[in-house]
C-alpha cells in the first residue's frame, strides 16, 4: 500500500500520465480513499496547468528587432560572392560535435590569466584555440609569443601573413581558421571575390610581386615541403625577398599547419565573435 | 506549437534564407532557446548566445536533419554553446538527487508518511481564473526566478515551453530520471507558493 508520502512523490508523474500501470493502479486506489491527497492532487495539477499559461520573462520586443536586423545583415552577406564556400564551413555540424577537450573559460591561473588579457587586447577576445591551449600554461604562453613574432611584430605586412594563414588552412582543410583569416582579410581590404581567388584558384590578387612569390612558396611549402625547388625560392629572392622574409613567411606557414592540427584533432569549434 | 507541415514549410524557408522565415522563427523559438541556455548562464549572456546562434543557424540549417524538432535542435545549439561557455565555471552541485520531495513538503508527513499538515480544499477556481489575477502572476514570476538553475530551467522547457521529458533530457544533458526529480522539485516549490498565496494573499 502506498501512503500519502508516496503519492505526493509520484505526483508529478501522475499528473502527466507518465507512471507505469502497476503505480498508476496503486496510486489511484489510494487517491479513491484519501480525501487529502485528492486535495492536493487538484491544487498540484493545477500550479502545473498555471504554469503552463505562464511564458519565463518574456524575450523584450528590442532583442528581436536587434536580431531582424542582424540576421538581415547576415543573409545579405551571403548572397554576395562567398568568402567561403558554404560546405567548407558547417556549423550544422555544432547540435552534436562537442570539442574533444573543452576551452578554459575562466582560471585563477595568474600566468594564464596575463596572457588572456593580452590577448584580448589584441584579438578583441580569447579564441578557443587560446583556450584550449590554456590547460598547459606553459605551452600557452609558446605559442601566443609565436603569434606575436609573427604576426604583429616582424617585416612582412599583416595581409600576406593573413593570406598565408588563409591559404595553409584552406589546403589543410581547418574550417577554423580559413573562416577566421578570411574575415580578417577581408577587414583588411580585400573583396569577397579575391578572397575567394586566393583560396580556390591560387591566385595572389591585390599583392605586389615579392609577396605573391613568399605566398606561393609557403603555400608549397605546406602542401609539398619535399618537392620544393630552389627556383621557386630564388623567385622570392629575385623579387626583393631576402632571408628573414623568407624564414619569416614559412614561420607563418609553420605556425598554421600546426594550428590547423591541433584545432582539428580536438574539434574545436570556431568562437563566433572570430567569424565577425 | 507549430504542426507538422508548419514547422516543414518553417525550415524550407530557412534554408531558403528567406528573411521572413527567420522573422518568424526567431519569434516562435527564442523564448524556448532562451529557457534552455538561462539554465546555465545569466539573462543578459542568454541573450546574447541566443542572437549569437540564429546567426549560426543560418549556416547550420542546411545540415538540420529533421530527428528532432527544429525547437529541440536550436535549444540543443544553445545549450552546447552555453556550456562551453561556462565549462570551468563552477556549476551548481546537485547534492540530494534521490529525493523527490521538496523539504517544505516532507516536513508535512508524519513519520507514517500520512499527512500532518493536509492542504487546503483547492475549490474550482480555474488555471484561466487564477491567470486573471496579476499579483499572483508575478509572485509565480518572483518564485520562479528564485529557483535553483537547474529546477528553472527544466520548469521553463518542460511546464511553460512544452517540451517533452526526453527533450529536455536533451537540452540540458542530465538522464531523464533527474529530469523528472528537479521538475518535480520545482513543481512543489510553485505549489507551496500558490498554496501560501490563496490563504493570506502573500507572496
Amino acid at each position: 500500500m502506498l501512503n500519502c508520502r508516496d503519492v505526493t512523490r509520484l505526483a508529478s508523474d501522475w499528473i502527466d500520465g507518465e507512471l507505469p500501470l502497476r503505480d498508476r493502479l496503486r496510486v489511484r486506489t489510494h487517491l479513491w480513499m484519501c480525501r487529502h491527497c485528492r486535495r492536493f492532487m487538484a491544487g498540484f495539477e493545477a500550479g502545473r496547468d498555471l504554469l503552463r499559461k505562464t511564458s519565463q520573462s518574456p524575450v523584450p520586443a528590442r532583442f528581436y528587432t536587434q536580431l531582424d536586423r542582424a540576421i538581415e545583415q547576415q543573409l545579405r552577406r551571403q548572397s554576395g560572392p562567398a568568402v567561403v564556400a558554404a560546405e567548407t564551413f558547417s556549423p550544422a555540424e555544432e547540435a552534436s560535435n562537442q570539442p574533444f577537450v573543452e576551452g578554459v573559460a575562466e582560471t585563477d591561473n595568474h600566468k594564464v590569466r596575463r596572457i588572456f588579457a593580452d590577448i584580448e587586447a589584441r584579438e578583441g577576445h580569447v579564441p578557443n584555440l587560446f583556450r584550449a591551449y590554456a590547460h598547459h600554461p606553459e605551452i600557452l604562453e609558446h605559442n601566443w609569443n609565436r603569434v606575436k613574432t609573427l604576426m604583429y611584430d616582424g617585416i612582412l605586412s599583416l595581409r600576406l601573413k593573413n593570406a598565408i594563414a588563409a591559404v595553409v588552412s584552406q589546403d589543410n582543410g581547418c574550417e577554423y581558421c580559413v573562416v577566421y583569416h578570411s574575415s580578417m582579410l577581408q577587414t583588411l581590404g580585400m573583396t569577397p571575390r579575391q578572397v575567394e581567388a586566393l583560396l580556390h584558384q591560387d591566385q595572389a590578387p591585390g599583392f605586389a610581386p615579392q609577396e605573391a612569390a613568399l605566398l606561393q612558396l609557403a603555400r608549397h611549402s605546406n602542401r609539398d615541403p619535399q618537392g620544393t625547388t630552389l627556383a621557386l625560392i630564388d623567385q622570392a629572392r629575385e623579387a626583393g625577398a631576402r632571408e628573414a622574409a623568407l624564414i619569416e613567411a614559412l614561420g607563418v606557414m609553420e605556425l598554421y599547419s600546426s594550428f590547423n592540427k591541433f584545432l582539428d584533432t580536438l574539434k574545436i569549434p570556431l568562437d563566433v565573435a572570430a567569424g565577425e | 506549437m507549430a504542426s507538422d507541415t508548419e514547422e516543414q514549410a518553417l525550415i524550407d524557408g530557412l534554408r531558403r534564407r528567406d528573411q521572413s522565415a527567420y522573422q518568424k522563427a526567431v519569434r516562435l523559438y527564442s523564448g524556448a532557446m532562451m529557457a534552455a541556455a538561462r539554465s546555465m548562464v545569466d539573462p543578459a549572456t542568454a541573450e546574447d548566445l541566443v542572437q549569437e546562434t540564429w546567426l549560426v543557424v543560418i549556416d547550420a540549417i542546411d545540415g538540420f536533419e529533421g530527428r528532432s524538432a527544429l525547437k529541440t535542435w536550436l535549444c540543443t545549439i544553445v545549450a552546447n554553446r552555453a556550456r562551453n561557455r561556462l565549462r570551468s565555471r563552477k556549476r551548481e552541485v546537485l547534492t540530494d538527487f534521490q529525493s523527490p520531495l521538496d523539504p517544505a513538503m516532507e516536513a508535512r508527513f508524519s513519520q507514517g508518511g500520512q499527512w500532518s499538515q493536509p492542504t487546503a480544499h483547492w475549490g474550482a477556481e480555474s488555471a484561466e481564473a487564477l491567470m486573471e489575477n496579476e499579483a499572483l502572476r508575478n509572485c509565480i514570476d518572483k518564485h520562479v526566478q528564485a529557483l535553483p538553475e537547474s529546477q528553472r530551467s527544466v520548469l521553463a522547457l518542460r511546464d511553460m515551453q512544452g517540451l517533452k521529458s526526453e527533450e529536455v533530457s536533451q537540452i540540458v544533458g542530465l538522464s531523464e530520471g533527474n529530469v523528472r526529480v528537479l521538475l518535480h522539485r520545482a513543481r512543489q516549490r510553485i505549489f507551496t507558493m500558490i498554496e501560501g498565496f490563496r490563504k493570506n494573499g502573500r507572496c
